[in-house]
């Protein structure tokens, strides 16, 4: 079928000069091939570099399939995304059902809007690369989206997650036992400053400092700070297109005479760094890059004379994977290209051979009915079975800036590929640092068990924190299933969540979207709203507890590094010194403590050396907290992964020790490290059992 | 491991066979009067050295002359990397096995390694109607194929004469990484004899069961070491020798010098004070332009420093210990010994 455009030139000319959105014409002479419309969204559209990509893949499509009767080629409509009302043409895309799939936008916050409507009918969507949050929100596994449980959107790169990990090696493998991290205060900075703490811990490595800058002022500031804590390697994660922080850095570098090792992630790998001279003399990085190992580059360099662009490599392998998974709903009898595709994409195998030129991709297709492992032009194109949303293989070059050009080190890759150093795991890494609880018992005596008592407190309010108190209330259900009555339970939270018009399921809350509606028969005795933290305190003195009681603590909500628990949206904390001060005014026989938000470590250390006393947080002092499980019909998170993870082990294993209790929510709860403190003035957690806070004895 | 390449193979069997069978069926139907809509008439495939391509050197280059190549004569393209030498002789077994009566000679099987050729492979070449087989680093001639020898031992000898003119190098060390490569061999021959008045000496690496083409890391770790015992490294070990670059870029102020292999790695580091470059784009270039001629390829081409090939290139910053007039002489010399050498092969 040719474009009515090819016929009449003079009317694709007024096409063209009407709509932002003109097919393409860069299919010809193949006239019995079956055509599938894919919407290319980009930034330029049919103006930008991935035209001509298209273009050289459609020829290699073209000679690959010729003669074997059951062609299919792409129709591409291009978008530029940065036009006009992107959410109402992504909303008309997602419904037109002559558009087999969506391939972009480039920018994580388009990628988020388009995916946003996508989702609603789970139209096919290959993205370039994506954010940490976006992955995680249309993941369909665990930590995602659950609904359906249908993937849909497929990133063809890892996220940012990947270069920290990446970053890390590489100063790891030369020496560094410390970093500090110097981040952009946006969506950009904001994955290098979340997971480096963590990540760092995984590479045992002591994280000295983890700065944000908004300006040049604070950029000069933070690399004062960063330098003066002394560590081994600083890595810096600066603004893009900005090549004024760079120069700030580097200025300050020398001014300072800075010993330590900087590695700046992708944002500096710019031209315009480049004249900066003699100031960037040395500087390395990492950034990503196609897959050397697939000749692509070669190929493309040959046929351009230039080197691809950001993104054109995976832009070739999202037209590659539209096509061998149309051929394979051909072969297969499969109804949806999201089945196909993730059945020609899950192979745990790796490619033997590449499969992105024309003899590869024949090679591929003869052998359809034993779909293997495609190596595509930016590397092998494997999804994680279980998730699918990620790519499990990306690519890094180490560059550095020598003899005033860029100079490419080395590869690196989070699988070790052929001419990559390896590393592993992705945005669902489950962390392997876990902390050595020993099996000894402190010779503690408690007086025997008389009752139970339990303070649950969400921190927060509105509907973007839908999470916190779903969460409180998901520990709160927990409890009344084991027994505990209402009078031993103080439940403080807003409780503003059922009676938002944004709930599409009134007056409910829940942690999933088919989950249980966990407010039903709740009390709440205080709402979060009429209290301040002072007012607070006195409530938690007031509990009505005794020496024979085991007291339960609970807060989700929010956390500020250094500081305490936010509370509410106020600038108001809910001190360490405050937490130690309430909680030590009460009579308990034992104390376990349960702090969700962000950095909550330093909440639970403060109640180091109390007797009696088993703290357990989210994450170490200087970590983020994750959320979980996003819904697309109530569009927020429904839970945080600790606390999710929390009930749904001690659901069914009420009986186990604290150290497995442990030991199963530290492996689960993904992006963070599970803190316990204080085990030495509690008792043996091999021995222990959380059983008696959980359930009436 | 064996078991997954067995594996891996089984399928490949079976895919490189139907792929065949799809090519020889495509270009039966296909009009190849209208130039726009024919699908190229040739093919070539390449086997790279194990995990080779990729390593912005020697394999790359093969890939950019195949590929500029194919681009000029309009033929289709592609790139086999083996992750093992068993996994590459297995494949060129495969691939000649199957082209075996593919066409008349329409399909260039390059390899790089010449490890990857077996008794038994070279059989099927001699037999082969169907494909030409182009095996690269070889002296040796075989019946149906077509070898390309490189030779190092004149560069390798200018090498020699300069790192042994340099002030301060009394010591130089080989890192070789298959010392049974007769190639490997002549260049270690030549950059000794070449070296004369130095203290010239393979240098003992344990690999340590790696490969010692892509152990970057493990010379970055050794640097410190070797630093200790030369002055001079002459490293015969294609991508690892990234790991001495990395280190003296790191520690410049007291650092070996390394001299470069298979392309200019001045660009890497300031301490190489010259390359010896393996000009592999040119060279594929060329001998895809003989296959694709009416007389075809020979049974043996050379490319020795004499072809303009090979040959030694100073770094910017050394030319002035190193001018042009010394290094057109020293040229001439090696070339001479390189006849030499070759000439009583």
């Amino acid at each position: 079928m040719k474009a009515p455009c090819r016929l009449f030139p003079w009317v694709a000319i007024l096409l063209a000069a009407l709509s932002c959105d003109p097919f393409d014409e860069i299919f010809d002479g193949w006239e019995d091939a079956a055509t599938y419309k894919v919407v290319a969204i980009c930034p330029g559209g049919r103006d930008s570099d991935f035209a001509r990509t298209a273009r050289w893949f459609e020829e290699n499509s073209h000679d690959a399939q010729l003669g074997d009767g059951s062609s299919v080629r792409l129709e591409i409509q291009w978008i530029d995304e940065d036009g006009a009302d992107l959410a109402g043409t992504a909303r008309e895309i997602a419904r037109d059902e002559s558009v087999a799939a969506v391939i972009g936008p480039i920018h994580s916050d388009n990628v988020d809007i388009v995916a946003a409507e996508c989702v609603q009918t789970f139209k096919p969507m290959i993205v370039l690369a994506s954010s940490e949050e976006i992955i995680r929100k249309y993941s369909v596994a665990q930590s995602g989206m659950v609904v359906g449980s249908r993937p849909f959107l497929w990133s063809l790169a890892e996220t940012d997650i990947s270069q920290c990990e990446v970053i890390l090696s590489k100063a790891g493998l030369t020496g560094s036992r410390s970093v500090a991290v110097i981040a952009a205060d946006n969506s950009y900075g904001r994955t290098f400053s979340q997971w480096i703490p963590f990540l760092s811990r995984e590479f045992s490595m002591e994280m000295k400092q983890n700065l944000s800058y908004s300006d040049q002022a604070g950029l000069s500031s933070a690399v004062d700070a960063a330098v003066a804590s002394s560590p081994d390697c600083i890595i810096c994660a600066l603004r893009a297109g900005a090549a004024e922080d760079l120069k700030t850095v580097q200025s300050k570098r020398r001014e300072l005479g800075a010993a330590c090792r900087f590695i700046f992630t992708d944002t500096a790998l710019e031209p315009a760094a480049l004249n900066l001279g003699a100031l960037v003399e040395g500087i390395e990085g990492i950034a990503m890059y196609a897959d050397p190992s697939t000749g692509f580059q070669i190929a493309y360099e040959v046929r351009f004379g230039r080197q691809p662009a950001l993104g054109e490599s995976q832009f070739y392998d999202a037209l590659l994977l539209c096509t061998l998974a149309r051929r394979y709903m051909n072969v297969h009898g499969s109804p949806d290209l999201n089945e196909a595709i993730a059945a020609i994409t899950t192979e745990v195998e790796d490619p033997v051979m590449c499969n992105w030129n024309a003899i590869g991709m024949m090679a591929y297709l003869v052998d359809m009915d034993h779909p293997q492992a495609i190596g595509g032009a930016s590397g092998p194109l494997t999804f994680d079975h279980e998730s699918y949303s990620s790519i499990l293989h990306s690519t890094y070059a180490n560059w550095m800036v020598y003899n005033e050009k860029f100079v490419t080190l080395g590869y690196a890759s989070t699988d070790g590929g052929k001419r990559t150093e390896p590393a592993v795991a992705a945005w669902k890494w489950k962390v392997s640092a876990g902390q050595e609880i020993e099996d000894s018992d402190p010779g503690l005596v408690y007086a025997p068990l008389e009752d139970n008592y339990a303070i649950i407190i969400a921190g927060s309010s509105g509907w973007g924190n839908y999470r916190h108190q779903a969460d409180a209330l998901n520990i709160y259900q927990l409890l009344k299933r084991g027994g505990i009555t209402d009078d031993r339970i103080l439940l403080v939270m807003a409780d503003d969540l059922a009676t938002d018009p944004r709930n599409t399921l009134p007056g409910t809350i829940r942690v999933s979207d088919l989950g249980p509606d966990l407010r039903e028969g709740a009390e709440i005795d205080y709402l979060a709203t009429e209290l301040d933290p002072e007012r607070l305190g006195e409530l938690i003195r007031s509990v009505p507890s005794s020496s024979g009681t085991n007291l339960l603590f609970f807060w989700s909500g929010h956390g500020s590094e250094g500081r305490g628990f936010n509370w509410l949206s106020s600038d108001e904390c809910y001190s360490a010194d405050m937490l130690r001060r309430d909680l030590s005014a009460l009579q308990f026989r034992k104390l376990l403590l349960l702090a969700e938000p962000c950095f909550s470590g330093y909440m639970a250390s403060a109640m180091e050396g109390v007797r009696g006393v088993l703290a357990m947080s989210s994450a170490n002092e200087s970590e983020y907290s994750f959320a979980d499980n996003r819904s697309s019909i109530l569009g927020t998170w429904l839970c945080d992964r600790f606390s999710n993870n929390l009930v749904n082990y001690m659901g069914t294993n009420a009986s186990s020790t604290f150290r497995d209790m442990y030991i199963y929510i530290n492996s689960h709860t993904i992006g963070s490290h599970v803190m316990i403190y204080n085990a030495s003035m509690f008792g043996n957690l091999y021995k222990e059992s959380p059983k008696e806070f959980f359930v009436k004895q | 491991m064996i078991y997954s390449v067995t594996i891996r193979l089984r399928h490949k069997r079976g895919t490189i066979a139907s792929l065949v069978l799809a090519l020889v069926l495509s270009c039966g139907c296909i009009n190849h009067a209208n130039s726009d809509n024919t699908l190229p008439e040739r093919y070539i495939i390449a086997l790279y050295g194990v995990n080779g391509l990729g390593d912005r050197g020697y394999n790359d280059g093969i890939c950019r002359g195949i590929e500029k190549a194919a681009a000029q004569h309009r033929c289709d393209t592609w790139h086999l990397t083996p992750g093992d030498m068993d996994e590459g002789r297995m494949l060129l077994q495969l691939l000649v096995e199957e082209f075996s009566e593919f066409g008349d000679r329409n399909c260039l099987i390059v390899t790089a390694d010449v490890g990857y050729v077996t008794p038994e492979s070279l059989k099927l070449i001699e037999r082969s109607t169907g494909c030409r087989i182009l095996i690269l680093e070889s002296r040796e001639s075989h019946a149906g194929a077509c070898t390309v020898n490189m030779p190092l031992y004149g560069a390798s000898w200018m090498a020699g004469r300069m790192a042994a003119s340099m002030d301060g190098v009394s010591k130089a060390g080989i890192i070789c990484a298959r010392p049974e490569y007769p190639q490997l061999q002549d260049a270690v021959k030549g950059f000794i004899c070449g070296a004369k008045g130095i203290d010239a000496a393979m240098a003992e690496i344990d690999f340590a069961g790696s490969d010692p083409f892509d152990s970057a890391d493990l010379l970055y770790r050794l640097s410190p070491e070797l630093k200790k015992e030369y002055q001079m490294i002459f490293p015969l070990c294609g991508g690892s020798t990234q790991g001495l670059l990395s280190y003296c870029r790191e520690n410049p102020e007291a650092s070996f010098y390394t001299i470069g292999i298979d392309s200019d790695l001045s660009r890497y580091c300031e301490r190489v004070p010259f390359s010896i470059i393996k000009n592999m784009e040119d060279v594929l270039f060329q001998c895809v332009g003989r296959w694709l001629s009416k007389e075809g390829l020979p049974a043996h081409i050379e490319y020795g420093m004499s072809s303009g090939n090979v040959e030694v290139v100073v770094s910017g910053s050394y030319k002035t210990m190193f001018p042009e007039e010394l290094i057109g002489k020293l040229t001439e010399e090696a070339i001479e010994k390189e006849k030499e050498y070759e000439s009583a092969m």
